[in-house]
C-alpha cells in the first residue's frame, strides 16, 4: 500500500463538512423566483377503472393555476418500456397512483385543493402476486402491452402480465439432475419494499423563452433523463439541460426516469414558470418506485460429496403496477441466478410480472439480494439434507478463474476469491465451535453464512468522461458526470487524481454538481460502476494533461519529454529534480522571462466505454453482459427467544474481494451501510397490504427501518485480488455489501427455529410461528 | 406542511380555554385543545383533521403542575419526558419511557396521550391501577371522577370538555409491579402487547393494552388472576381464554400471537409478583 500517495488512504469526503454543517445545497434547497408547486390527488383503489374526475371546486381556490389529469397527457413513458402514463389515464394500476395534479403559487394551496378534487373509480378484481397474474384467467394490467415501445433487450409477452423474460440455457439441466444423487426443490417469496433514502424524490423544470428545457432533478442520471425526455417528447438534445446537485442517497431509486416528465409537462401548461414536484415522504414511500418483491421455485441437484450437479430455477419478480426497472432487474438476476457457484448445468427463467402493487424499480443490488435470498436458501437446504456444513459446500462450489457464468463467459485472472472470503467470514464468527448454542431453556444463538456476487448490469456502450483543467496554483479541478449520492464518489474520484499527479488531495476540487451542458457524458450512477468507469476516465484524462504537462516544459527545460515526471506539484526531469517546473508556473500557460508565452490552459480530457460486453442470445442468455464480478461472503449471528420469537442480531460479518480499496473508511462505510439495510430488508422493511391490495404501512410510523440501537457488531474484510483492469486495481463495491445479508439471516434463523425458513420478513411472530411449528 | 390557516391561541386560565374553545365552536372554527402537538401537526398535514382554531393549553397552570406530597397530580400538558424525570413512582416512569422515542417525549404530553386518536394510551395503564381520577375543566366548571367511570375505551369528555390533570392518593412507590411491551420488530414502536401488573395488599391488578383495540382493566380477569389454588400458567390460559374475542388482529400481529404474548407476560408477571 504505501506505494501510494493518495490511494488507499483514508482522505476526509470532500463534502463532508458540509453536509453535517447543513451547508450543502441540495435540489429543494435552491427556489426559484416564480415557481409553483404542486399537489397529488392519489389512487385509492389498486386496480381500478377512473370513472370520473370532479375538479370544479380545486380550481375555484385562490393561488390555483391549473388542475390537470391523465386525459390532459396522453403520453406513454418508461425506461425500458413505455408503460406509464405521467398521471393515471383510464384505469389505476396500483394503490397511491398519482391521478390528478394541482399546480398553484403555493404549496399550501396546492395541497388544499387536491384535497377537493373528487373521483369516483369502479374497482377491478387486484391480483395480489405474481402467480395470481400469471394464471390463465388473470385480468390483464396492461391491455396493449403489444403496443409499447420498448428495447431490444426486454422482452415482454403480449396478451399475458409478464414485462419481461430472460432465459439462461446453459449445458444439459436433465443429465445434471440424472447425475445428482440428491435434489432439492422449494419455493421462496418476499414482498415489495422501499429504498427509504433521507431525501425525498423532486424534479423542478422551467423552459426559458428561448424553448432551453431546464430541469433540476435529485437523480441518478442526468445524461438518462436529458436522453430519454428528448425522445419522449422529440425535444432536441442540446434544447435539454439537466442539473443534478449532490443527492440525499438514491440506492437505485433514482436511477432511470421519475417526476421530470411531468414536471415538464406542467412548466409548458404554465408558459415556462418553473414548476415544483416535490414528493412528500408517505407519498415517496408508497406512490413512487420501490424495491421488487420476489417470488422464486429452486431445483438444485448434487453429488453425494456435495458438488452441485444442475438447477432449475424461475424467479417471478413482483414490477407492481408498471415496469420502470424492474424487467432489467429480472434479466440481471437471470445472468448471476447461480449465485456464485460452478453450475455447469443451469436453467433459469426470469420474468418480471405485472401486479397491483406499488411498482418497483432499481434497488441496490438490483436483483442479486431477490435471486441470492432465494438461491443461498437452497443451498443450505441441499447441505441440511446432504449433511454437509453450509461452509464446506459453499467451499466445494465456490466459483473461480477459468469457470463459467451462466451467460456461459469464462471468468479472467480478475477474478476474485471467494474461497478466501468465505474463510474469512467464517473465521470471525468462530464457526468451527458450533453454529448453534443453548443460552437459557428458551434463548439460542445461531449463526448463518451466505456468498455473493454481483456485476454491473449495465448497457454494452456504458461509459464515463473525464474533464480536467488547472488553477494558476497548480492546482486542480476534476469534472465528472458522476452523481454524489452519499456514496463518496467525489472524494474517490479526488484520490485517483491526486494519484496520478502525485499531488495531496486537497490539491484536487472535484465538481459537486453535475450539469449535462458542461459535465462530461456518463451513463448513469448506479450498478457499482461508478469508481470503476468514471475512475478509469479521471485516469485517462489526468494522463492527458500530464502529457501535455510534459510536452510544455520539455520545451521550456530542453528535454525530451519522456525524461519528466510530475510529482508535488513540479514537473522535474527524473534523473536530475532540480531541474525542474512548478505547475503553477506553466498549466495556464507559461511565460518565459522575456515575456514570451507558450501553452495555454491544459485540459485533460478522459473517458472509458465498458470493454468487450455482448448482447445476449435471447434463447440461452449466452453473451457478455458482465464487465466485472465481485465476490464475497457474509455471516451473521442471532439471538432468538425461542419462547415468543424475538430476536436481536448481535454480529454481522463481511469479507469482500475488492481488488484494491481507494479509501478504506469510505469503502467499510459503503459496507457497513449496505449491511445494515440488508438487515433492514429482511426483518421489517417490507410492505403490508390489505386484502384489496392497499399498503397498511405507508407511512415511516409503521414501515420501521433500522434504528441506531438495533445494529449488530459489523466486521468487514477486504480481500485483493487486483482487478487488472480497475483504477489502480480496484472494482465495484457499493451495493455488493447488501446482497448476503437475507440469506444469512435466513440460514441463522432457521438454524435458531429448527426449521428452513422460506419467507421474509423475519418477525419474531414468523419465528415463533415457524419455531413452533416444529 | 399544514394547508390551511387558523388561528392560535394561548389562554393563561381554565376558564379562558373553554370559553375560547365555545366561541370558536360557534364561528364554525372546529376548534382543537393543543398540547405537545405531535399528533396534531401529523393528523393536520396528512390533512385528516382541519382545525381552524388551535388552543394552547402549556400555559394554564393547572395543566403544568405536578405534585408528589399529598394527593398526587400531574398536569395534562406536562410532557412524557418531564414526568419520566421527576416522578418517584417507578411503574408510571417505566411505562411513559417506553412510548415513541425520546425526540418526541421531548413534546408528547400525558394529556395527549391519553386524548389523542391512537387506541394505545399506554399513559394511562398505571393510571388504572392507581384508581386515579381524571380532572376535566367544562363549561359548568371544574370536575374530578374516577377512570373507572370516566374512562371506557377513552376518556369520555363532553363538548367542549378538556382534561387538566390526572390525581389519586398519595403512594408509596408500589415496589411490586411488572411492565412487559413487546412490539411487532424493535423497539420504537406501536405496542402489540402493553400490559402492566401491580400487586397491592395480597391482590394482583392487571392493565392491557397494544393486544386489544384499547387499553383494559377488567375485574373478572382479576378475579382469575387472584386464584392461588391455580398455578400462574394455568391463570394465564384462563385469563386469556377468558379474553378471547378481544385480541386485535393487524398488519402489526395476528390475534393468535398476541394471545400468546400476554399468555406469557401473565405467567412471568404472576411468577414474579408472587415470588
Amino acid at each position: 500500500m504505501d506505494e501510494y500517495k493518495a490511494v488507499g488512504k483514508n482522505t476526509e469526503r470532500v463534502e463532508g463538512q458540509d453536509k453535517v454543517n447543513g451547508k450543502i445545497r441540495y435540489t429543494d434547497d435552491l427556489p426559484l423566483p416564480g415557481m409553483l408547486y404542486t399537489a397529488f390527488v392519489r389512487s385509492s383503489h389498486a386496480h381500478a377503472k377512473i370513472l370520473s374526475i370532479d375538479h370544479r371546486e380545486a380550481e375555484k381556490i385562490e393561488g390555483v393555476t391549473g388542475v390537470f389529469t391523465g386525459e390532459d397527457f396522453p403520453y406513454l413513458i418508461g425506461l425500458y418500456l413505455g408503460d406509464k402514463p405521467p398521471l393515471a389515464r383510464e384505469k389505476v394500476r396500483y394503490f397511491g397512483e398519482p391521478v390528478a395534479v394541482v399546480v398553484a403559487h403555493t404549496e399550501a394551496a396546492a395541497r388544499y385543493a387536491a384535497k377537493l378534487i373528487n373521483v369516483t373509480y369502479e374497482p377491478l378484481k387486484v391480483l395480489a402476486s405474481p402467480e395470481e397474474a400469471l394464471k390463465p384467467d388473470a385480468p390483464l394490467i396492461h391491455e396493449n402491452l403489444s403496443a409499447y415501445n420498448h428495447i431490444d433487450a426486454i422482452l415482454p409477452e403480449p396478451g399475458t402480465n409478464i414485462g419481461n423474460r430472460t432465459r439462461i440455457r446453459k449445458g444439459d439441466i436433465q443429465a445434471g439432475f440424472k447425475a445428482a444423487d440428491v435434489i432439492i426443490e422449494e419455493s421462496f417469496s418476499f414482498p415489495p419494499g422501499d429504498h427509504v433514502f433521507m431525501e425525498d424524490r423532486i424534479a423542478i423544470a422551467e423552459i426559458l423563452s428561448d424553448g432551453q428545457v431546464v430541469i433540476r432533478s435529485s437523480t441518478q442520471s442526468p445524461f438518462g433523463v436529458q436522453n430519454l425526455m428528448s425522445s419522449f417528447f422529440q425535444i432536441p438534445q442540446r434544447k435539454i439541460t439537466v442539473i443534478t446537485p449532490p443527492v440525499g442517497g438514491g440506492f437505485g431509486g433514482k436511477a432511470g426516469i421519475q417526476l421530470e416528465p411531468l414536471a415538464f409537462l406542467l412548466s409548458r401548461e404554465m408558459g415556462g414558470r418553473p414548476v415544483r414536484i416535490a414528493l412528500t415522504r408517505e407519498e415517496d414511500l408508497v406512490s413512487a418506485p420501490g424495491a421488487a418483491g420476489l417470488h422464486a421455485r429452486v431445483k438444485l441437484g448434487a453429488k453425494k460429496t456435495g458438488e452441485f450437479t444442475a438447477a432449475e430455477i424461475l424467479f417471478l419478480f413482483d414490477s407492481g403496477g408498471y415496469a420502470d426497472y424492474a424487467v432489467n432487474v429480472s434479466r440481471a438476476a437471470a445472468f448471476a441466478s447461480s449465485g456464485p457457484y460452478k453450475l455447469d448445468n443451469l436453467q433459469t427463467d426470469s420474468l418480471s410480472v405485472y401486479t397491483n402493487h406499488p411498482f418497483a424499480t432499481a434497488y441496490r443490488g438490483f436483483g442479486h439480494i431477490e435471486l441470492s435470498f432465494a438461491v443461498e436458501r437452497a443451498v443450505d437446504i441441499l447441505s441440511e439434507k446432504l449433511g454437509i456444513d453450509p461452509v464446506t459446500i459453499r467451499l466445494k462450489n465456490s466459483i473461480q478463474a477459468g469457470e463459467t457464468t451462466p451467460t456461459q463467459n469464462v471468468l479472467d485472472n480478475s477474478t476474485g476469491n471467494l474461497k478466501e472470503c468465505i474463510h474469512t467470514v467464517a473465521q470471525r464468527l468462530n464457526w468451527n465451535n458450533g453454529s448453534l448454542r443453548k443460552i437459557s431453556s428458551t434463548v439460542v444463538r445461531a449463526k448463518g453464512i451466505a456468498c455473493f456476487w454481483k456485476a454491473p448490469a449495465i448497457p454494452t456502450n456504458t461509459q464515463a468522461g473525464a474533464i480536467i483543467t488547472f488553477n494558476n496554483d497548480g492546482s486542480v479541478n476534476l469534472a465528472t458526470g458522476a452523481v454524489e449520492i452519499g456514496q463518496g464518489i467525489l472524494t474517490g474520484l479526488a484520490q485517483i487524481a491526486a494519484e496520478s499527479f502525485g499531488m495531496d488531495p486537497e490539491m484536487v476540487h472535484v465538481v459537486r454538481d453535475v450539469i449535462t451542458d458542461r459535465s462530461p457524458n456518463d451513463w448513469t450512477t448506479a450498478a457499482s460502476r461508478t469508481l470503476f468507469m468514471a475512475g478509469r476516465a479521471v485516469l485517462n484524462a489526468a494522463e492527458d494533461a500530464i502529457q501535455q504537462i510534459k510536452s510544455i516544459a520539455s520545451a521550456v527545460l530542453a528535454c525530451p519529454p519522456e525524461d519528466l515526471e510530475v510529482a508535488d506539484g513540479k514537473v522535474f526531469l527524473r534523473d536530475e529534480k532540480d531541474t525542474m517546473l512548478p505547475l503553477s508556473s506553466m498549466v495556464n500557460g507559461y511565460t518565459y522571462p522575456n515575456g514570451t508565452a507558450i501553452g495555454g490552459p491544459i485540459i485533460g480530457r478522459g473517458k472509458y466505454i465498458a470493454r468487450h460486453l455482448t448482447h445476449v442470445d435471447p434463447l440461452t442468455g449466452k453473451g457478455r453482459p458482465a464487465l466485472e464480478w465481485t465476490l464475497g461472503a457474509e455471516g451473521v449471528e442471532v439471538e432468538v427467544d425461542l419462547k415468543d420469537g424475538s430476536f436481536k442480531v448481535l454480529q454481522a460479518s463481511c469479507a469482500m474481494d475488492v481488488g484494491n480499496v481507494i479509501n478504506p473508511d469510505l469503502a467499510r462505510g459503503q459496507v457497513v451501510g449496505a449491511m445494515a439495510m440488508g438487515i433492514g430488508y429482511s426483518t421489517t422493511e417490507a410492505f403490508e397490504f390489505d386484502t384489496s391490495q392497499k399498503v397498511l404501512n405507508g407511512t415511516l410510523r409503521d414501515f420501521k427501518i433500522l434504528r441506531y440501537g438495533e445494529h449488530p457488531v459489523y466486521t468487514v474484510d477486504f480481500i485483493r485480488t487486483p482487478q487488472k483492469d480497475g483504477p489502480y486495481n480496484a472494482r465495484g463495491l457499493g451495493e455488493q455489501g447488501i446482497i448476503g445479508m437475507p440469506g444469512a439471516l435466513a440460514s441463522a434463523f432457521s438454524r435458531a427455529v429448527g426449521k428452513q425458513l422460506t419467507k421474509m420478513p423475519f418477525t419474531p411472530e414468523y419465528l415463533w410461528k415457524q419455531g413452533a411449528a416444529v | 406542511m399544514i394547508p390551511f390557516d387558523f388561528t392560535y391561541s394561548v389562554p393563561e386560565s381554565v376558564e379562558e380555554a373553554v370559553s375560547s374553545w365555545f366561541s370558536s365552536e360557534q364561528r364554525g372554527e372546529n376548534p382543537v385543545y393543543y398540547s405537545g402537538g405531535t399528533e396534531i401537526i401529523t393528523l393536520c398535514r396528512e390533512q385528516k383533521i382541519e382545525p381552524h382554531a388551535v388552543i394552547d393549553i402549556k400555559h394554564i397552570p393547572e395543566c403544568l403542575k405536578i405534585n408528589e406530597t399529598e394527593d398526587y397530580y400531574y398536569g395534562a400538558a406536562l410532557t412524557l419526558n418531564t414526568i419520566t424525570e421527576k416522578t418517584s413512582l417507578s411503574l408510571f416512569s417505566a411505562v411513559l419511557s417506553r412510548i415513541a422515542d425520546n425526540t418526541i417525549r421531548n413534546k408528547l404530553t400525558l394529556g395527549g396521550n391519553i386524548m389523542g386518536r391512537l387506541p394505545y394510551r399506554e399513559a394511562v395503564l398505571p393510571l388504572l391501577l392507581f384508581d386515579a381520577h381524571a380532572v376535566i375543566a367544562g363549561k359548568e366548571g371544574i370536575r374530578s371522577q374516577p377512570l373507572s367511570v370516566v374512562f371506557d375505551k377513552r376518556l369520555l369528555l363532553g363538548k367542549g370538555e378538556l382534561l387538566l390533570g390526572i390525581t389519586f392518593p398519595a403512594k408509596t412507590d408500589a415496589a411490586h409491579w411488572v411492565f412487559t411491551r413487546k412490539e411487532k420488530n424493535g423497539r420504537i414502536d406501536y405496542p402489540i402487547l402493553s400490559v402492566c401488573f401491580i400487586k397491592e395488599n395480597d391482590s394482583i391488578k392487571m392493565a392491557v393494552s397494544g393486544a386489544f383495540a384499547y387499553p383494559l382493566r377488567n375485574p373478572e380477569a382479576e378475579n382469575i388472576l387472584n386464584r392461588q389454588t391455580l398455578s400462574p400458567l394455568q391463570r394465564a390460559e384462563k385469563v386469556t381464554d377468558y379474553f378471547a374475542d378481544y385480541y386485535k388482529t393487524d398488519f402489526r400481529s395476528s390475534a393468535a400471537y398476541r394471545k400468546h404474548l400476554l399468555k406469557g407476560a401473565i405467567t412471568e408477571a404472576l411468577e414474579k409478583l408472587e415470588d
